[in-house]
């Protein structure tokens, strides 16, 4: 209710933020005005992150300019998007047998390719 | 997603013009009836294809809507005209027969009300992680499903002795060199009166996301069996060879070392949904006010059994009491429960529940590590604060 003297929850349903990606818009929110009491910061923030809650991505994905990154962009999304690959939670072994199986399935990669694309997942995972 | 909402028109408008490089293969535009547009509450764990897990604070009633009903699908959502569709059952029948939407109208339908899972739901929380779509607590969902009796068309295609399983094909198609998603239901469970050939679902004809124009419903087994914009059923003396029968939705014969790689003749496929539950409010990392009485509330179910009893515990625990049983119940579906709680001291609390079925089986503390990341059953946790108001 204190969210919608401004702008109705539409803003809010398209969201897909983290926990703390909430934490942030809700203290910009209150910066603009938002009358909501510091002792319930918190509890709002656990039920928009529960509400509108998208998982943190295992893997910083994003363009960059590696060659792991750019063949990552363009032969692996041909048939899904990045999402699932940014939840994998792999190591070095269980990469290979995944882009072993997508290989299989049909994904273009020569031999170089595949050590530059298994460089770049490896590379970038958080390693929460 | 964050895209705003186009019209599935405009879309498949400016992907003709944009030529095939939007599409695999050459399957056509007009194949792909996936609604490009926001996913609304639910957690999107792949936009394409399509998997979107329904926040678990949000299975608050028994039936969950069908705006909130989990997706799951291998492929893109595949567009199926109803006047054009058939299906086709062939192979240990006597009589292979083709049938129409019209036809299947015609014949005697019922409703009821089953919850669905993923087998995947939970893959998430299992360490060492597995790779597959992450879901962690909302792949699953309670419908009321009206459709035929498979039993019934069974017996109008005069099924054979020798029939063994039905193989079931649907009318998605595979991306790139995948593998066609065909499943193998056993006979027995085939035959039984309870499993359907739904159209309708809580009373409005299937999305395409949820299989329109017929799916299979497979009331107490894990979701795979429920067989979405099913097209073809085969009846055969023997499983289906394919990938998604032979190699997924197994699990291993005995419990194995975490991590361990299993070799698929010591697999076994999963038939029905074993015990479970989970905690639905308060969600993971709530404040609560100390002092101030709340309900502990979410879901237990276990396939094909009933629900004895849900214990829960306020204190990691240490100390378990039993909760009270929701009033609706029917086979086949979740029963939710009710935990009245008073925090009474400030703290970082640990919540934990866990069913014991009918026949005695009760949740793990500890998981069964599989590599395919199935089955998930392991007793639930939420994390709370409580503090001094």
């Amino acid at each position: 209710m204190r969210c919608t003297v401004c702008h109705a929850t539409d803003l809010l349903e398209q969201q897909r933020l983290t926990r703390e990606g909430w934490d942030r818009e809700l203290a910009k929110m209150i910066g603009w005005g938002a009358a909501i009491a510091p002792a319930r910061v918190d509890e709002i923030g656990a039920y928009l992150a529960g509400r509108y809650a998208r998982p943190a991505p295992w893997l910083r994905l994003g363009a960059d300019a590696s060659a792991g990154s750019a063949l990552m962009m363009t032969r692996c999304t041909v048939c899904h998007a990045t999402d699932l690959i940014a939840a994998q939670r792999l190591n070095a072994d269980g990469w290979r047998r995944e882009l072993a199986k997508m290989i299989g399935w049909g994904a273009v990669l020569s031999a170089s390719e595949q050590d530059a694309v298994l460089d770049y997942l490896q590379s970038d995972a958080s390693g929460r | 997603m964050k895209a705003a909402p186009i019209s599935r028109r405009r879309f498949l408008d400016a992907a003709m013009r944009a030529g095939a490089a939007t599409v695999i293969g050459a399957r056509g535009v007009a194949a792909i009836a996936q609604d490009i547009s926001a996913s609304g509450p639910l957690i999107v764990h792949s936009a394409r294809p399509q998997d979107l897990e329904t926040p678990v604070q949000l299975l608050t009633s028994w039936i969950t809507s069908n705006e909130l009903f989990y997706i799951r699908s291998h492929f893109y959502t595949p567009a199926i005209r109803e006047d054009t569709w058939s299906l086709r059952v062939d192979g240990e029948v006597a009589a292979p027969l083709t049938l129409s939407f019209d036809m299947l109208m015609r014949m005697p339908s019922k409703t009821m009300p089953v919850t669905l899972e993923c087998a995947g739901n939970g893959r998430g929380y299992y360490d060492p992680p597995v790779a597959g779509v992450q879901w962690q607590k909302g792949a699953v969902g309670t419908a009321r499903w009206t459709g035929v009796p498979l039993a019934d068309l069974l017996r109008m295609a005069r099924i054979k002795p020798t029939a063994k399983f039905l193989w079931l094909d649907g009318g998605d198609t595979p991306l790139g060199r995948a593998p066609d998603f065909i499943r193998s239901l056993p006979i027995q469970k085939a035959l039984h009166g309870d499993v359907l050939l739904a159209y309708a679902m809580n009373g409005e004809r299937l999305a395409p996301a949820h299989g329109f124009p017929l799916r299979l419903v497979v009331p107490g087994w894990e979701g795979a069996y429920s067989v979405k914009w099913l097209t073809h059923i085969a009846a055969s003396d023997r499983d289906h060879p394919g990938a998604f029968v032979s190699t997924s939705y197994r699990v291993p014969r005995y419990p194995v070392l975490p991590g361990a790689l299993v070799e698929v003749p010591d697999t076994v496929p999963i038939r029905g949904l074993v015990v479970k539950s989970i905690i639905t409010a308060p969600i993971d990392g709530a404040t609560l006010a100390r002092g101030r009485t709340l309900t502990i509330a979410g879901f237990a179910w276990s396939g094909e059994n009933d629900i004895r009893t849900v214990d829960v515990s306020i204190d990691g625990g240490r100390s378990w009491g039993a909760a009270r049983l929701g009033r609706d119940h029917a086979p086949y579906t979740w029963r939710q429960f009710l935990f009245p709680w008073t925090p009474d001291e400030p703290g970082s609390r640990v919540l934990l529940a866990r069913a014991t079925d009918t026949r005695g089986r009760r949740q793990p503390l500890a998981a069964d590590w599989n590599p395919g990341g199935y089955a998930w059953d392991v007793v639930d946790r939420v994390r709370v604060e409580v503090q001094t108001a």
